[in-house]
């Protein structure tokens, strides 16, 4: 009995959560708990689910997690890698229309914050993106991605099971 | 074919593990949410550690102020249905031992699932219809649905998770020997 491979799941999975994480409007879906992040994981595991269909090879939690995981690790590489594309690209310093979000909702900054703000303006004026805020922002996508991706892909394991079991 | 379906794991201290280490995830998570505007009010090296926190929760939600709980004048790490989504989660761990096993894999009907995301989905179209107004009640009270009933379905597929990869390793080690 042999088990289908795991790279298309995991291309699938890699590409949905990119895909709904970097283009605009879409991207709001993970402003709701990361559900684009878990939908990617649950598109990984459906995606393996379905190849493992006439094999007689159940669809264990294992090789899901596992899909799960590392489509969140992949992903993670690629968003930060699209973001800081996109800040080259674009010529934009988003740092300014922060600041100028602060000035029309009326809000005195701390100096503190100021500072920080003129910093990371001087380092997308100097690269044409933030050092600083790329690299928090890839530790964070490296434990938010792999993170909700492994839910997603466990919450699919769970449910295309149980859907298997009421199937027979 | 005939399947049989297991509904619980065998090992019992793994298990008891993986819930422990989720209800400990889930509860340093919500205290973040709430640590963010307190550290931001004490100053000093606080407030730098509460921009990280904020930074950090930007991920997962929009943050906006207009739609935030506020704690010493500064909005909570995430907005009010996140902070109910997550809090529900942190509740619903903790109720999760009364109903089931800790080893247990097998899952509630779907559709409590089916029913809170559906709730939380209207709650949202409505409000980007225009045909009713989401408030701070519609929506503490749809996110705190589906985070209460969020980890009957993912605890289950954790523990099964570890369970395999635990037996995985183990057969591999003993195959080496």
């Amino acid at each position: 009995m042999t088990t289908p491979n795991k790279i298309l799941p995991i291309v699938i999975g890699t590409i949905t959560m990119t895909i709904i994480s970097t283009i605009p409007i879409i991207n709001l879906l993970n402003v709701f708990c990361c559900a684009g992040i878990i939908v990617g994981g649950f598109a990984g595991v459906y995606t393996y689910w379905k190849q493992l269909q006439n094999t007689g090879v159940i669809l264990t939690a294992k090789d899901g997690g596992m899909i799960g995981i590392l489509c969140g690790i992949l992903s993670a590489i690629f968003v930060t890698g699209f973001g800081v594309l996109i800040s080259l690209f674009s010529d934009i310093n988003p740092m300014i229309d922060v600041m100028k979000a602060f000035d029309n909702m009326g809000l005195e900054m701390p100096p503190e914050v100021i500072q920080y703000l003129e910093k990371f303006s001087d380092e997308f004026n100097q690269h044409g993106f933030s050092p600083t805020i790329t690299i928090f922002s890839f530790i964070f996508n490296l434990i938010i991605y792999p993170l909700f991706g492994s839910i997603g892909a466990l919450l699919g394991v769970s449910l295309l099971n149980k859907k298997n079991n009421q199937a027979v | 074919m005939i399947k049989f379906q297991r509904f619980s794991v065998d090992d019992h201290n793994l298990s008891r593990k993986v819930y422990f280490i989720f209800f400990i995830f889930s509860f340093i998570w919500l205290m973040l949410i709430f640590l963010a505007p307190l550290f931001t009010a004490l100053g000093g090296v606080f407030e730098k550690i509460s921009h990280f926190i904020y930074m950090f929760f930007s991920k997962v939600c929009h943050q906006n102020e207009d739609r935030s709980f506020h704690l010493f004048g500064y909005i909570l790490g995430v907005c009010s249905r996140c902070v109910w989504i997550y809090l529900g989660f942190f509740i619903g761990t903790s109720f999760y031992p009364l109903k089931y096993k800790m080893n247990n894999i097998g899952l509630p009907s779907l559709l409590y699932l089916f029913v809170a995301v559906v709730i939380l989905l209207l709650d949202v179209m409505f409000d980007t219809i225009g045909i009713f107004h989401n408030n701070f009640f519609s929506r503490s009270v749809t996110g705190f649905l589906l985070g209460f009933v969020l980890p009957f379905y993912v605890i289950p597929g954790f523990v099964k998770f570890f369970d395999e990869v635990h037996s995985f390793v183990r057969n591999k080690l003993s195959y080496k020997e």
